[in-house]
């Protein structure tokens, strides 16, 4: 059963439809004010595709990095993944226990301790009482707050926030464990410390999903990478070869970029022009919503 | 395509995850009386010092001023001025729960019904602890504890928290969707007040003005109280309709969290 090829996650022509909100909710008044604006607004919302017909397999214990630019659909791709948010069409499915940290403290109370949040949090990913109050010394200790353990989360600091979040993530035990673009906010020691704790899960056969926008992380950690870009799947496989499209086309994407990389290859000595036409078409398509 | 997600669970990993939310309710539910009264030097006298001050208040104008004639008016306004602050105070916290948890239901995956449970709970046992007081009173003014007591107040305690369950899931599930519904029932809830038998009795409420009065199913509910500490008699058939109106609201507010769950995440 617990065969190093078992798919643990499978999506299958996954979408996702969001409706755009008009400009301004309706109210009573636009009766009197702007009936003709009401009538507009019977009109069918406008549709945003945040993900589009996205298919794919992750196997036990793979590290598997999702890259893309702001609003690629990454994050709407993880809570799909989670079971927070249901796909518009298409299947998911999951098996085994997840945690996931996709946001810097969700769920943590301001005003109660980090000790009494850490408890708490184990809980919210699942784990039973029993199991939650025998973790939480370990969990304090992975974070090295213990000198704060007992002060409100409210005069945490977000670097704080981050290792309490991520000590509870990774201590519940989760067979996959899904972490969006978080870590940033550590210090390189424990940035250290989760990758070091990284490979240890991997050795225990964990599964590990990660949203990062640094290709460092993806070309040092990852076994596998996926490009997401306006909602679709553009590369799926090696993280050294995907974090060099990335790059390419955030540079391309980049006016600023794109002369900086064009004087470092003139230094050079190098005679190359970088493209402007796929960015150009790609934006005709995707940008404008104005109607 | 039609969109479906499944997740492998077998029937122990079920029963396992029901057990792990109850503790999670239970363990929200302590952090927020916890966190609510923390440094506060009176504690959870504070909720006990809402219904006493409008008893209070009440009792002079009512009493004192108005010349009311109903024997141990403070017993008989305080009796039914305790259930109805946990009434409404369940109510009117269900229906901002969801929104004030928007973060939390878009970035955890946990059971969603634990929010509005919590609010409940939290409630219920803000009233729990205002019960020794409000013996206090009643038995401050002259009435001896009777032996109904015993059976009336688990009673009345079970049917108003089920109530309330049922209530506060629907009003949660709807508010994601429908954000005039914390102000709306600000509105409603100070017309319930007056229209309930909190300040008056029922038998003295006009022949033609009844029914109007009895269609509301926390009427007959706050009604109960009130005998069992002033009469120390135990409620009769005229809580069938509360019983009744409790069963149904449990299965709709139930069943509509159930099928507008999965969409709270996106909506908020």
């Amino acid at each position: 059963m617990h065969s190093d090829n078992e798919l643990m996650v499978r999506l299958e022509g996954v979408s996702k439809r969001y409706y755009l909100n008009p400009k301004r909710p309706w109210q009573l008044r636009d009766l009197v004010t702007r009936p003709r604006a009401l009538l507009r607004q019977l009109r069918p919302r406008e549709p945003f595709w945040a993900l589009r017909d996205v298919t794919l397999g992750i196997r036990r214990g793979e590290i598997v990095g999702i890259i893309g630019p702001n609003g690629s659909g990454k994050s709407t791709l993880l809570r799909i993944l989670v079971g927070i948010s249901p796909p518009t069409t298409g299947t998911v499915s999951i098996c085994g226990r997840f945690a996931a940290l996709l946001e810097l403290g969700a769920g943590f109370h301001p005003q109660a301790t980090g000790r009494e949040n850490a408890y708490l949090n184990a809980l919210f990913m699942g784990l039973p009482k029993s199991e939650a109050k025998a973790k939480v010394p370990e969990i304090i200790e992975f974070s090295g707050l213990q000198q704060f353990a007992d002060q409100p989360m409210r005069t945490y600091s977000s670097g704080m926030y981050l290792r309490l979040g991520f000590s509870v993530a990774v201590h519940v035990q989760p067979e996959i464990l899904v972490i969006d673009e978080v870590l940033a906010v550590g210090d390189a020691d424990f940035q250290e410390k989760c990758f070091e704790h990284f490979a240890r899960l991997k050795e225990s056969s964990t599964t590990i999903v990660l949203v990062t926008h640094s290709v460092g992380t993806l070309k040092d950690f990852a076994d596998r990478a996926i490009l997401l870009d306006h909602g679709r799947v553009v590369r799926d496989g090696d993280p050294a070869d995907v974090a060099d499209e990335y790059v390419l086309s955030r540079v391309q994407a980049s006016p600023v970029a794109r002369r900086v990389f064009q004087r470092a290859l003139e230094e050079r000595g190098i005679a190359a022009t970088v493209s402007t036409e796929e960015l150009d078409g790609s934006n005709g398509s995707g940008g404008s919503t104005r109607q | 395509m039609e969109a479906t997600a499944t997740r492998h669970f077998g029937l122990a990993a079920a029963a396992k995850s029901t057990s792990t939310a109850w503790d999670l309710l239970i363990a929200v539910t302590a952090r927020d009386l916890r966190v609510t009264y923390q440094g506060t030097l009176f504690s959870y006298l504070w909720w006990i010092a809402r219904p006493l001050a409008m008893g209070f208040v009440m009792y002079f104008a009512l009493s004192r001023v108005l010349r009311l004639d109903i024997p141990n008016y403070s017993v008989f306004l305080l009796s039914a001025l305790f259930p109805w602050f946990w009434f409404s105070g369940s109510v009117q916290q269900s229906a901002g729960v969801m929104i004030a948890n928007g973060g939390l239901l878009k970035k955890v995956r946990f059971p969603r019904l634990i929010l509005p449970l919590s609010v409940v709970f939290y409630n219920s046992v803000q009233f729990i602890f205002a019960l020794p007081v409000l013996a206090l009173f009643v038995v401050v003014a002259g009435i001896d504890p009777a032996v109904a007591w015993v059976v009336g107040i688990p009673l009345l305690l079970a049917l108003q928290l089920l109530l309330l369950v049922g209530l506060g899931t629907l009003l949660a599930s709807l508010s994601v969707f429908f954000r005039d519904l914390g102000p709306l029932l600000g509105v409603v809830l100070l017309l319930m007040f007056y229209g309930s038998p909190i300040i008056y009795p029922l038998e003295r409420v006009p022949e033609r003005f009844k029914p109007l009065v009895l269609l509301n199913p926390v009427a007959p509910l706050l009604e109960g109280w009130r005998d069992l500490f002033l009469k120390g008699s135990l409620p009769g058939t005229e809580l069938w309709p509360t019983i009744v109106f409790t069963a149904a609201l449990l299965v709709l507010g139930l069943s509509v969290f159930r099928t507008l769950e999965k969409y709270f995440a996106d909506a908020l």
